[in-house]
């Protein structure tokens, strides 16, 4: 494929928003076709680019095309341009073969909304900007598709404008968010200013020239904002709220593409952290914390897609806690399979969604598997692919970021991530049982009769998901220890492994990865069973109260449980914070701005005014009265000048 | 395409244009009301492609001052009639235009009393406008900086809200104070200038008193009084309060120019003459101005996420929003020569100037749409405005946006720049100033949820069929603004280039600053 044509995977969704923002509304039915085929344009022309890059097309530098010099400021000059290297090329994968499935999902799925051509404008938009954060070669150009993507994102998010929840999320997922961008951008301050660039790969060349602390901060300040897109503690919250958008957006932004942003970021920029060792195990710290949170907190939500949710937080935890012990290859391998398995069961859970009329608490549901087995079927799939059983996508990647977290030496993120591996299979198979298996609730055997398929162009691409939810880990994993991911992303990682500089054990598949990969598939299973024991997959009748034995245990499990529920009280820490003493300051600030700034102007208003009517006085109009003013004016000059000239 | 305009006074006919247009409009009967207004347009139009032929003439690449005109005015004093632009003037002087031409247009509809008197008190202060931006003689600023006050006056005064004659004294009296004690600082400088050489010829000329040079007591005094009219004009912390009362009883097209152009002036002015011609005492100054546009930056946008009302909300954005000006400004003259960073601050800080001249422009334009139809601006009987009026939503949403500094729209560079240059100058402004990030997108994005998200108010559903969508004519005031907004956002360059030389002129005067008090 030729490299002049790359320009053309964003530039198609681009055009497509704009003509479909302008037009859409007088086209009205019809008008997703033009964003829909353009989206599958780009996609073939990323295929053909990924192959050719993969296959070494493109020669060792990759593919670089530039267009124009967006910013002229003197020194300060930045190009816009793509670079396509493996890394990239795993990332066009993910997100134009993602994006493409979910548009077409979309075309059934928002059929009943009168607005689809705008929701078909705002995921092009989406489109043109992740595929321009992928392929930008420049940090300051990634960084404005990075708010363009937070742009579509709050678009998307607030679809349902009318509703006040949805305008309440999409504003709160764009603002925690911008504190994340708020690091970012100070990172590339703090690196043009040092080095005189933001093109990538001269950063990444020179980086190595500064001081290591300096280092460690310009690294703190990019893994902010990796950690604002990703939602990582202390920034997760946006992302729950997040799933007011319609269900399409969810698979799409909130779980396959936009939230990996920050770990394409700081991939992208492994020399800088292999530079500063110190800012790698914060990244790993916060990743496996917001792992083994988030899944405490899925354990007991109710919301189908607020499970999913959780879920995505806590694997995009496993992504960073890989980034941090320097398993960067399998941190963009997981990235991959999640990607499409996630993405699945979003697009399962839509499916569910859909079928019971809008509903998404799963109480209210049960029993659905005879009704639309296609979706379970393929949701199945993707809760084994998820929970790590093999030979499915999930196991080849999360046994890679936890073998090598053990095997680089980082016992606690290897413990941390095995309970939460365990986790992972329960609340998947409490999902899975909850929705699909045990007696229909009340609420389904009332719409019984309704309950159906959606029509084939949203089964369409349940299946074609299902199909990388099997099979690509095996195709990009096997041979364990030597597979074709490693062999691709080898070269994009070689100057932050020379960088750290440390041993990496041969692979042992009859020695410790070997037994490692029996103690994760062991975990796994245990999870598993334990969930589908305990939600119905083994008996019809009524539904198990878990939820009472659990809190009626002791003390201890009804703090856990409360605790899961209700988020561990972040939102509500933050409202306190943010909202009630926040809002206060404000309110303090405008008190002085009104009292005691303006106030200031005012009264030194009415001095002058005052002083006016005092000396108006003055102003007598008889003659005697000037005359004695002049006079008395005369003698002090007189004598001012006396008392100069004599000195 | 170069166009040589030799031998055409052009400067003067693109500042006096539109007091021709006045004269004409003055000897039209008030009935002929339509055709007073098409003779503003027209006379605003002819500006505007005067501007645009400036433009395209002016030569970035030898830079400097270009279509010079000089001519005698006080000889006694050595008082020039002046005038001159460089890259930034021109920049200026077609922001100015544009907004002109936009805001006549746009008070078609809401100027009912007087309209005779309102087409004249524009054009009238269009003149005041481009005259500052293009004055060589410091008399001859002073001249237009005060032109520009009275139509303003009038404008507010006669066509305001309800409490207009407060806003308008306030307004008048505080840059009164100002631009007297500038008047001041202007003269004691020609004075001073006269003493040295022992004449007044060029007393008053910008070129020769800037080659000239002037001592630290001099200098210190001067720079204090242009520091006060210009500060009191941008408007910096604490000298804001005139801002919000003028903007909420200003008429719309009256808004537009104040929060556009006016508050440009005092960024000019700063660049212009108080750094060229003392510029010892700007670096003295520079670290007092920084936190004071620090200050303005947070202050102003967490101030105005409390405003209730949504002219009040834009006017504080622009204290935040100018605050970036100010920052930019004062990092640059402060950055020592060769460090990484000295040119973008200011580079930043002029491209802001345009930038927020052109969104908050158009918010105001967009306020001023709502406003016809509700009679209101209280963001709280606001809400749902998404449904019945789409397309008025969806332009707001767009500037918003802008105003929120989306990359790819024309807020983001500029700030950027400065944010870089304030990062060179000390890391710790850059991080305090990044924090407007938040706060800018939770007030602004705050505001377009409540009014334009969410089920429809009852207020706006008793409006019933009055409340329609935006038409076509405000559709005409927007577009060119938003497609500048875009241009520029996309092609900073056509900007920076233009005003490249300017800032590398201006930062040649400054020598002062050393490394000493510069974290690396």
């Amino acid at each position: 494929m030729n490299e002049q044509l790359i320009p053309l995977i964003p530039a198609l969704p681009i055009f497509g928003f704009a003509f479909t923002a302008l037009l859409g509304r007088r086209i009205g039915r019809f008008a997703f076709l033009l964003p829909l085929l353009l989206v599958i344009a780009s996609w073939a022309i990323a295929m053909g680019v990924v192959f050719t890059q993969l296959t070494g097309g493109y020669g060792a530098d990759g593919a670089n095309v530039k267009l124009w010099e967006w910013i002229p400021a003197g020194a300060f000059r930045i190009d816009i341009g793509f670079h396509v290297d493996n890394l990239t090329a795993c990332l066009l994968i993910v997100v134009t073969t993602i994006g493409m499935l979910v548009h077409l999902y979309s075309v059934g799925y928002m059929s009943h909304d009168g607005a689809r051509w705008r929701f078909f404008a705002y995921l092009n938009l989406f489109m043109f900007s992740m595929l321009l954060l992928v392929l930008a070669d420049n940090f300051l150009v990634v960084f404005a598709a990075w708010e363009l993507v937070g742009l579509s994102s709050y678009s998307l998010i607030g679809f349902w404008y009318v509703r006040p929840a949805a305008a309440l999320a999409s504003k709160k997922a764009f603002i925690v968010n911008r504190v994340g961008d708020v690091g970012f951008a100070l990172g590339l301050m703090a690196l043009w200013v040092a080095l005189g660039t933001l093109n990538i790969a001269d950063v990444n060349a020179r980086i190595g020239t500064l001081d290591q602390p300096f280092i460690t901060v310009i690294a703190l300040l990019l893994f902010c904002g990796a950690a604002g897109k990703s939602a990582q503690f202390p920034l997760h919250v946006w992302l729950p709220d997040a799933m007011e958008g319609p269900t399409p957006v969810s698979a799409l932004i909130h779980a396959a593409t936009m939230v990996n942003a920050g770990v394409y970021l700081v991939a992208r920029t492994s020399v800088i952290f292999a530079h500063a060792p110190e800012a790698m195990v914060i990244v790993a710290s916060i990743g496996i914390f917001t792992a083994i949170l988030a899944a405490s907190i899925a354990f007991t939500q109710n919301d189908i897609k607020r499970v999913l949710a959780y879920s995505t937080l806590s694997q995009l935890g496993y992504m960073f806690a890989a980034l941090g012990v320097g398993a960067w290859t399998a941190a963009i391998f997981h990235l991959m399979t999640h990607g499409f398995f996630k993405g699945l069961l979003f697009l399962g859970s839509g499916s569910v969604i859909h079928a019971v009329e809008d509903e998404q608490d799963m109480n209210k549901m049960g029993g659905l598997r005879k009704k639309i087995p296609i979706t379970h079927a393929t949701m199945l799939i993707g809760t084994l692919a998820l929970s790590g059983i093999p030979p499915l996508a999930g196991f080849f990647s999360k046994d890679a970021i936890l073998g090598e977290s053990f095997t680089s030496g980082y016992l606690w993120v290897f413990g941390i991530g095995l309970v939460v591996a365990i986790m992972t299979a329960f609340y998947m198979f409490r999902l899975m049982g909850k929705t699909f298996y045990g007696s229909p609730s009340a609420y389904v055997r009332s719409i019984w009769e309704h309950i159906h398929e959606g029509p084939s162009t949203m089964l369409l691409p349940l299946v074609l998901l299902a199909v990388p939810s099997v099979f690509i880990g095996m195709y990009l994993g096997l041979p364990l220890g030597a597979s074709r991911i490693m062999d691709w992303l080898a070269p994009v990682f070689a100057p932050a492994e020379e960088t750290l500089a440390r041993t990496v054990p041969e692979y042992q598949l009859f020695g410790i990865d070997g037994v490692l990969i029996v103690i994760s598939v062991t975990a796994a299973t245990l999870g598993a069973v334990v969930g589908a024991w305990l939600f119905g997959f083994f008996r019809t009748g009524t539904r198990p109260s878990t939820v009472e034995r659990v809190t009626a245990a002791n003390g201890v499990t009804r703090f856990l449980y409360r605790a899961s529920l209700n988020k561990w009280w972040f939102d509500d820490l933050y409202d306190l914070l943010f909202i009630r003493v926040g809002g206060r300051l404000a309110d303090a600030l405008v008190w002085f701005d009104v009292r005691v700034v303006d106030g200031t102007v005012n009264e030194v208003g009415t001095v002058v005014s005052g002083a006016g009517q005092g000396l108006r006085r003055v102003q007598t109009g008889r003659v005697q009265n000037y005359a004695l003013g002049i006079a008395m004016g005369l003698v002090v000059m007189a004598g001012a000048y006396l008392a100069l000239a004599a000195r | 395409m170069h166009i040589d305009l030799a031998g055409i006074p052009i400067i003067s006919i693109v500042v006096f244009l539109p007091l021709a247009g006045a004269l004409l409009i003055a000897f039209v009967p008030r009935r002929f009301e339509r055709a007073v207004k098409a003779l503003a347009l027209l006379t605003a139009l002819a500006a505007w492609v005067v501007s645009l032929v400036i433009l395209v003439a002016y030569l970035p690449s030898i830079g400097g001052f270009q279509f010079g005109e000089t001519a005698d005015w006080i000889p006694a004093f050595g008082i020039q009639y002046k005038v001159g632009v460089d890259g930034l003037s021109v920049a200026l002087v077609v922001l100015t235009t544009t907004l002109t031409w936009i805001s006549i247009l746009a008070s078609f509809g809401p100027i009912k009393e007087r309209v005779k008197e309102f087409m004249i008190s524009f054009l009238i202060l269009e003149v005041g406008m481009l005259g500052v931006f293009v004055a060589l003689d410091l008399f001859l600023f002073y001249i237009f900086w005060e032109v520009v006050l009275v139509p303003m006056y009038l404008i507010i005064g006669i066509w305001g809200g309800a409490n207009r004659i407060y806003a308008t004294m306030k307004f008048v009296l505080y840059t009164l104070v100002g631009s007297l004690l500038m008047l001041l600082a202007i003269l004691a400088t020609a004075y001073t200038y006269q003493l040295a050489t022992g004449s007044w010829t060029g007393a008053f000329d910008f070129f020769a008193l800037k080659a000239h040079g002037f001592d630290a007591t001099l200098q210190g005094f001067a720079f204090f009084a242009f520091f006060l009219a210009f500060a009191i004009k941008v408007p910096m912390f604490p000298f804001h309060t005139w801002l919000p009362d003028a903007h909420v009883q200003a008429p719309t097209a009256g808004s537009v120019i104040l929060a556009g152009v006016l508050l440009k002036l005092g960024g000019y002015g700063f660049i212009r003459f108080a750094i060229p011609l003392y510029p010892d005492a700007a670096v003295s100054f520079a670290p007092l101005i920084i936190v004071l546009s620090i200050i303005a930056i947070l202050y102003g946008a967490i101030v105005a996420l409390r405003q209730p009302d949504l002219k009040k909300l834009v006017a504080y954005s622009s204290v935040s929003h100018m605050g970036f000006v100010t920052l930019g400004i004062f990092a640059s003259v402060l950055i020592p020569v060769g460090v990484a960073g000295r040119e973008q601050g200011m580079q930043g800080a002029i491209l802001q100037m345009i930038s927020h001249g052109l969104i908050t422009g158009a918010l105001f334009l967009l306020v001023g749409v709502i406003y016809e139809r509700t009679h209101d601006r209280a963001i709280a009987k606001m809400g749902g405005l998404g449904a019945p009026v789409p397309v008025y939503a969806a332009i707001l949403g767009f500037f918003v946006f802008a105003s929120v500094g989306l990359p790819g729209l024309s807020g983001f560079v500029g700030e950027f720049l400065v944010l870089v240059g304030s990062w060179a100058y000390n890391p710790w402004v850059a991080v305090a100033s990044t924090f407007c990030m938040i706060f800018a997108a939770a007030y602004l994005l705050w505001m377009l949820q409540r009014v334009a998200f969410g089920p429809v108010s009852e207020f706006l559903k008793g409006l019933g069929h009055h409340l329609t969508d935006i038409t076509p004519v405000e559709i005409l005031t927007l577009a060119p603004l938003g497609a500048l907004v875009v241009v520029l956002g996309l092609f900073p360059g056509l900007i920076l280039g233009l005003v490249d030389g300017s800032v590398r002129d201006v930062l040649a005067a400054v020598h002062g600053a050393t490394t000493a008090g510069i974290l690396r």
